[in-house]
């Protein structure tokens, strides 16, 4: 197994090279790569046997000397419709408080970023998200809750993220998204794909229920902004 | 007991039997398992499958199984089974008290089952993972490519008392029931854990590098199939990481100075330090330790 690290930060030039760097060697090197896994500044390559130190030293070189090509990244957005606060969000009044922006401008502060799709861990489908506004980062619950609910779109450090199955968590709980984020029996488990662009859009309670509707019915469509 | 499905004659060819395991009394932890899930970590779905995957692979070896046949996985104490149809089954891993219509038998003995024969297995008495292959594997249902189960994924997770499990019965036995290979569990005594420098381990003091290498372990309670934790504190001063790629048998160490060594069901990605990658045959050793035994790591020069 070999592990690449780049610079501790979150962005688009990274995830750029990584894509391009996966790419390369899923189609170059497919035979003897069992697995590759993107994290947000590591890229892991699982080999099918140990790789040498000079074999290695080659590949890295010319991994390094790739061009970058821009259309890698996705243009793609989806928009994720969000019913905040109350029940749902039942995070956001504390939070609110906690960091002197009202309920409204945190809405809309949350609302008002593209954010990038890196990968998913943690859950099936859970998305790691870059681009939360500075302003709305916010250190994890010293103390985990035992369920948040399916759906929650919740705060944690510098990220934002929608709990895509029931999960214990201690992330800050702001609203919820009546979409399904992971569907085990679909011919696509997830929509969004690695390196597309999220969208929050806020939507009231009757619209919720509209969409939690058409989803349980497999009726919905998922929009591109 | 309901009897639906009888032989079935297509071309002249005898089709084997869809059969149910009836589990009259539950216990314990138990679970169908296979090799795992494997394609799919990019979106976030763990690997899963059988903990000890020595003690698997066994098990389907003995009853010449296809190597990806899935087993029940059994752990703490064992359920009572009641068998609809002829099959022949084998245990591998833990030690347990195991008894057939009452007898008791051996691990690594192929059992050949009657119709309506019934397999009780008492509790975990050595080790902490006791598989059941039986012949032609269980015939649960695909999720995303592989029977293992896993809360979010399959529509199961742990069996309880009531539950059926499909199998396909055959009344010919392909394999040899008289001789059988003397298991012992010794193999999962080694305290030694080998493993490979994980990303983080350069960024320990020489000072904890040695502390963690000279350190006997002891494996905790808060252990499950995501992960084994381990009682010693070893207080750090690491930095936490950009959320990252983990494995089964990867070591992370906490802010709070805990060491988890990450299982079959673990989460593709973590934020804290990775400082060892056990070697496979280190996350077998390591699955089948109870609560109070010890391991010592030792790096292997890769």
């Amino acid at each position: 197994m070999i592990e690449i690290r780049w610079p501790k930060e979150i962005s688009d030039a990274i995830l750029l090279e990584q894509l391009t760097w996966r790419t390369f060697l899923k189609k170059n090197h497919a035979d003897r790569i069992l697995e590759i896994r993107i994290g947000f500044n590591t890229l892991s390559i699982l080999f099918d046997k140990n790789i040498s130190i000079t074999e290695w030293a080659d590949l890295y070189n010319v991994l390094q000397n790739l061009e970058l090509n821009q259309t890698i990244l996705s243009q793609s957005i989806w928009k994720i419709p969000v019913c905040y606060g109350g029940e749902y969000g039942y995070d956001l009044e504390n939070l609110s408080r906690e960091k002197d922006i009202s309920e409204k401008d945190l809405i809309q502060l949350h609302q008002a970023k593209t954010y990038r799709l890196h990968f998913y861990g943690f859950l099936p489908g859970f998305m790691y998200l870059g681009g939360l506004d500075p302003k709305l980062e916010s250190p994890r619950k010293s103390i985990p809750d035992r369920n948040i609910p399916t759906g929650s779109v919740a705060i944690g450090g510098n990220q934002t993220g929608i709990y895509p199955m029931e999960s214990p968590g201690g992330w800050h709980v702001i609203g919820r998204t009546p979409l399904r984020l992971f569907d085990v029996e679909g011919e696509e488990q997830v929509i969004p794909k690695q390196g597309d662009l999220i969208i929050f859009e806020e939507i009231d309670q009757a619209d919720f229920n509209r969409i939690e509707q058409l989803v349980q019915h497999g009726q919905y469509q998922w929009k591109n902004a | 007991m309901s009897n639906l499905f009888n032989m079935v004659n297509i071309n002249g060819k005898m089709l084997k039997t869809p059969s149910y395991i009836h589990f009259v009394k539950s216990a314990g932890y138990c679970s169908v398992q296979d090799q795992g899930r494997f394609g799919f970590a990019d979106l976030g779905v763990p690997y899963s499958g059988a903990m000890d995957q020595f003690s698997y692979t066994l098990a389907n070896k003995l009853l010449r199984n296809t190597e990806d046949s899935a087993v029940l996985e059994i752990a703490i104490a064992g359920p009572t089974m009641v068998f609809e149809m002829a099959t022949r089954i084998v245990f591998t891993g833990a030690q347990a008290d195991i008894f057939h219509n009452g007898n008791p038998i051996q691990l690594g003995q192929i059992i050949s089952l009657n119709a309506e024969d019934e397999i009780m297995v008492g509790k975990i008495i050595r080790g902490q993972w006791l598989y059941m292959g039986i012949e032609g594997g269980l015939e649960t249902p695909i999720f995303m490519e592989s029977r293992s189960w896993y809360a979010g994924i399959s529509t199961f997770s742990k069996i309880q008392k009531g539950d059926t499990v499909c199998y396909l019965s055959e009344e010919k036995f392909k394999g040899n029931t008289l001789s059988h290979p003397k298991l012992t569990s010794t193999w999962f005594e080694e305290e030694k854990i080998n493993v490979y420098k994980g990303p983080e381990w350069e960024s320990l003091p020489d000072r904890l590098k040695t502390q963690i290498l000279f350190t006997a372990f002891e494996i905790s309670r808060n252990s499950n199939r995501m992960g084994i934790q381990l009682e010693e504190f070893i207080p750090n001063q690491l930095d936490q990481l950009l959320t990252s790629p983990v494995y089964p048998g990867t070591v992370q160490l906490t802010p709070a100075g805990k060491l988890i060594v990450l299982m079959r069901d673990a989460q593709v990605t973590g934020g804290y330090p990775r400082i060892f990658q056990l070697s496979d045959d280190s996350v077998n050793i390591i699955a089948q330790k109870s609560f109070g035994q010890k391991v010592k790591f030792s790096i292997i020069d890769s």
